[in-house]
């Protein structure tokens, strides 16, 4: 078998289209799932960048509360009114000092406390610092803001303090007017600067996975802390600053330069801050390229089994199905019952392959009928035809022997009576189609020689037929006939002597035996219709059962290939060839 | 049958692959795609010095958002080339993408130098360059556009009969050159005002000395231009000193805590600031892409900043004058 032909197969069908299916399936099922965990990575790093961001917050807001419950006590403090607005200075310092210091070495995030008061009094930490002269205090933004809400809290954005003289720090004030209880106005100011790394550090632990960052601004828009601070000032970098205030939620921002971020900000009350958690999502694409290869490699695997598992499949469903076929050749070819199909597999193979049993029995036993039947019908159309050549026979003899009688010739008549009475008993008594070919050839000969006597010296005869096939059987009464024939309608109207001759040999798987006269021969026309008694013309007599009822019994038995050939010439003979198979004989060896 | 046994084959071959595809992680090396390593050797890494430092942070900024991984070899004093040449041969040895160096000497170091470049590492200069053009890159001040700023300002308050000394720092140094022709470029007619070029050698004191004994030997002389930090602050510690800030104006290059004290004082008129941490940030970005191979400008110079008394606590300003 080729492989062409193999691939046409139910089988490479079934394991194609199996496969196919899965493919299908498992392309749609990774599209979705693929997709939704991407989405489902997004929100839970969004949201896990939600929890982180408020974390941030709360600490930043944890430092702010800090410093308003240290500003609430100090404000409070009498000493700190009477130092200001008053003249208790000395008294005043050290109890301030005291109280100031005890705040700084408790909270190490607060790095100055200072009071300062509009007539130009000041303390600063431990009161040993001083104030720089040149800080141009009313020239700075925080400053102007913290006057203006009075006596309110206010929370500065980051800048570098430089109230203390050489002293140049990051923070992040606290401002709150201090009333100068004898007049009811603001004449003060409580200054709390928390240090700047304490919110620098909270972000800077904040890096998220490498590339991720977080960023501080406040209401107008302006960097309170971002890494990279220097660079988006002098325009080497974008960064979103106003954009981030009034949105809320995460959002994704794509850009060419800097890929897809997502940006998570959350906006501080207290502060009025807005601290914005920036995530690459290149990280979250990487773990999208790990699922992807993941999910492919599953897809691979399903595929695979597939093929293997509807190889498997498809085997055990084409088997009987293939049993089946080689069944069916069989006995397309005749060989009926030889090979039964299994019954195993499917139920549908199972019932197919009992249908197909079921109708091999049938038909073989139909054909067997059919066959038995044929015989019958052959052996009694056989009988039949025997039965008509024996009265035949019996007729021509009976004339003989009237003949023989007339002519007083007794002795031949009693001969020739013995030789029908003996005829009978062995030969048409006998139920038998066959005789052995020299009892035929002596029938024969009985018959010639009778005739011989009829006719006087008018005919003679020879037989010469090999010894090998004597013993052979033959079906009984067929070179009678064809000699009665080449008789009466050869040599009878023959003017002078005539001659018959009967050969007999074998050639090769065959016998033939041959009847030849010398007499006026037949026609073609006649040779024409010989064998169709309807088409002769009536003016010919005594033609009807002979050689027609020869041939259908030689040709009933032995199959059409066999039976008798007529060659005739007018007015110069005739051969007729009697061909039967030399197995069917039955020729003994020895013989 | 035979095409059954080749089915089975290939059947079992798929699902030998796919597993060991499902389950050897092939996407272990997506992960860990090769990190680039990059070692920067500044001329110093000193906590109290912002310049440096403020570099310093920058380069790690911008490896952190690349992720680059960035090694620092640093001298701990500045002026140290000894150790300076001998990081740069341990660098060589190391083997990284890149190498960000900010050489101490102009022309004596360039042997060693060299040798980064024979052993076939990209080289990115930044802040100084060297005699030779051995960098694949260079990210740094442009210094002479920088003395025209200087210039420029000088030229406000060039009055009648102003002369002009200017406090360089060493001669013959390649920054220093530059910035005293962009100095004489920005006063244009007023070239002729300037009076002297001195060197303080990068030293506070020598530069105080030189102040002090110029004023006394020429009075007329009231604005001084200090080329660079040591410059600058010695001739404002002279100045002080010598309470002569109302007559003399000084406009000085780089920033430190006592320049900005100046500043404020009023001593120091203006103040020249380069920006140190975009320099970093810029160098790593560049020796990236010498290492990509897709370098666009070889020349990267970062602007200059003035800084006068009244913007010294602008949002821009303080972050480049206070790094933390």
């Amino acid at each position: 078998m080729n492989i062409r032909i193999k691939f046409k197969s139910i089988r490479t069908h079934m394991v194609i289209c199996f496969s196919y299916l899965v493919l299908f399936a498992v392309v749609i099922f990774m599209f979705f799932s693929i997709h939704y965990t991407k989405e489902s990575v997004k929100e839970l790093s969004i949201e896990n960048n939600g929890q982180l961001i408020e974390q941030v917050n709360l600490n930043i807001e944890n430092y702010i509360d800090t410093m308003e419950n240290i500003s609430q006590v100090i404000i409070n403090n009498r000493n700190i009114k009477e130092y200001l607005f008053e003249n208790n200075e000395i008294q005043g310092r050290e109890r301030i000092g005291e109280e100031f210091q005890t705040v700084l070495h408790m909270r190490k995030d607060i790095c100055n406390i200072i009071i300062l008061g509009n007539n130009g009094r000041y303390f600063i930490n431990d009161g040993k610092k001083q104030l720089n002269p040149y800080a141009r205090l009313c020239e700075k933004e925080w400053y102007k803001d913290a006057k203006k809400a009075g006596v309110n809290i206010v929370i500065s954005s980051s800048h570098v303090q430089n109230l203390v003289q050489n002293e140049y720090k990051w923070v992040v004030s606290l401002t709150r007017g201090i009333i100068n209880q004898r007049t009811g106005m603001v004449e003060g100011i409580l200054i709390i600067d928390l240090n700047y790394d304490v919110i620098k550090d909270l972000c800077e632990s904040l890096r998220l996975g490498g590339n991720g960052y977080v960023y501080i601004v406040d209401k107008k828009g302006e960097i309170i802390y971002h890494d990279q601070q220097q660079l988006i000032l002098s325009g080497l970098k974008h960064e979103l600053l106003d954009e981030v205030v009034n949105r809320k939620g995460s959002f994704s921002v794509q850009s060419k330069q800097r890929g897809s971020k997502i940006y998570t900000p959350y906006h501080s009350l207290k502060t009025g801050w807005t601290i914005v958690l920036v995530g690459d999502t290149s990280e979250l694409v990487r773990d999208e390229n790990t699922i992807k290869v993941m999910y492919l490699g599953a897809a691979l695997i399903l595929v695979a089994l597939v093929i293997l598992i509807s190889i498997f499949l498809a085997g055990s469903i084409i088997k009987p199905i293939k049993q089946l076929q080689t069944a069916m050749k069989e006995v397309q070819e005749g060989r009926f019952g030889k090979i039964k199909a299994e019954t195993q597999g499917e139920e549908e193979i199972v019932v197919l392959i009992q249908s197909f049993n079921l109708m091999t029995e049938k038909v073989n036993e139909l054909m067997k009928k059919n066959l038995a039947e044929q015989e019958e019908k052959q052996r009694s159309e056989l009988k039949a035809l025997q039965a008509q050549i024996n009265p035949h026979f019996l007729y021509n003899t009976l004339d003989s022997i009237i003949w023989l009688i007339e002519t007083n010739d007794a002795d031949n008549a009693i001969q020739m009576t013995a030789f029908l009475a003996r005829f009978f008993r062995q030969a048409i008594g006998s139920s038998s189609v066959f005789v052995p070919l020299n009892q035929e050839l002596e029938y024969t000969r009985n018959y010639l020689r009778i005739q011989q006597m009829r006719y006087k010296d008018k005919v003679s005869f020879h037989i010469q037929v090999d010894e090998e096939i004597l013993s052979g059987t033959i079906i009984k009464l067929v070179l009678q006939p064809l000699a009665e024939n080449a008789l009466y309608h050869g040599l009878k109207y023959k003017k002078g002597k005539g001659t018959i001759l009967i050969t007999g040999y074998r050639q090769g798987e065959e016998v033939r035996i041959q009847v030849m006269d010398n007499g006026i021969g037949m026609s073609q026309e006649t040779l024409k219709h010989l064998f169709f008694d309807s088409q002769i013309p009536s003016g010919i007599k005594h033609n009807g059962v002979g050689i027609k009822n020869v041939q259908n019994r030689l040709q009933l038995y032995y199959g059409c290939k066999y039976g008798i050939t007529v060659e005739s010439m007018e007015k110069i003979g005739t051969i007729v060839t009697v061909v039967i198979p030399y197995q069917c004989m039955g020729v003994a060896n020895e013989n | 049958m035979k095409i059954d046994r080749s089915y089975i084959l290939m059947g079992w071959i798929a699902m030998a692959a796919s597993i060991v595809l499902a389950f050897s992680n092939p996407f272990a090396s997506l992960h860990k795609k090769d990190s680039i390593t990059i070692i920067m050797i500044p001329k110093v890494k000193d906590p109290t010095n912002d310049f440096w430092m403020s570099m310093i942070s920058g380069a790690q900024s911008a490896a952190r958002e690349k992720q680059v991984s960035l090694e620092i070899l640093a001298p701990d004093v500045e002026n140290d080339c000894q150790s300076q040449r001998q990081f740069i041969k341990e660098s060589i040895k190391r083997k990284p993408d890149a190498i960000i160096l900010s050489p101490i000497q102009y022309s004596e170091m360039t042997d060693t130098v060299r040798k980064i470049r024979e052993a076939g590492i990209p080289l990115v200069l930044v802040d100084s360059k060297l005699s030779e053009n051995v960098e694949a890159a260079y990210v740094g001040t442009d210094n002479e556009k920088a003395g025209i700023q200087m210039g420029n300002l000088l030229r406000k308050y060039v009055k009648n009969g102003s002369e002009i000394a200017i406090m360089s720092y060493i001669p013959g140094a390649s920054t220093a050159i530059e910035r005293e022709k962009g100095v004489s470029k920005g006063l244009g007619e007023f070239k002729d005002r300037i009076e002297t070029v001195l060197y303080s050698n990068s030293d506070y004191s020598e530069a105080f000395r030189l102040t002090k004994k110029l004023l006394k030997e020429q009075p007329e002389v009231d604005l001084i231009a200090g080329l660079n930090l040591y410059s600058t602050v010695g001739v404002a510690r002279a100045i002080k000193e010598m309470g002569a800030a109302r007559r003399v104006h000084v406009i000085g290059f780089d920033n430190d805590v006592e320049g900005i004290l100046y500043l404020e004082e009023g001593i120091i008129d203006a103040l020249i600031v380069q920006k140190p941490f975009n320099m970093g940030y810029l160098a790593v970005l560049k020796s990236l892409e010498v290492v990509k191979k897709e370098v666009g400008e070889t020349e990267v110079y970062c602007e200059t900043e003035i800084i006068t008394r009244d913007n010294i606590y602008t949002d821009e300003n303080q972050k480049l004058l206070f790094p933390f």
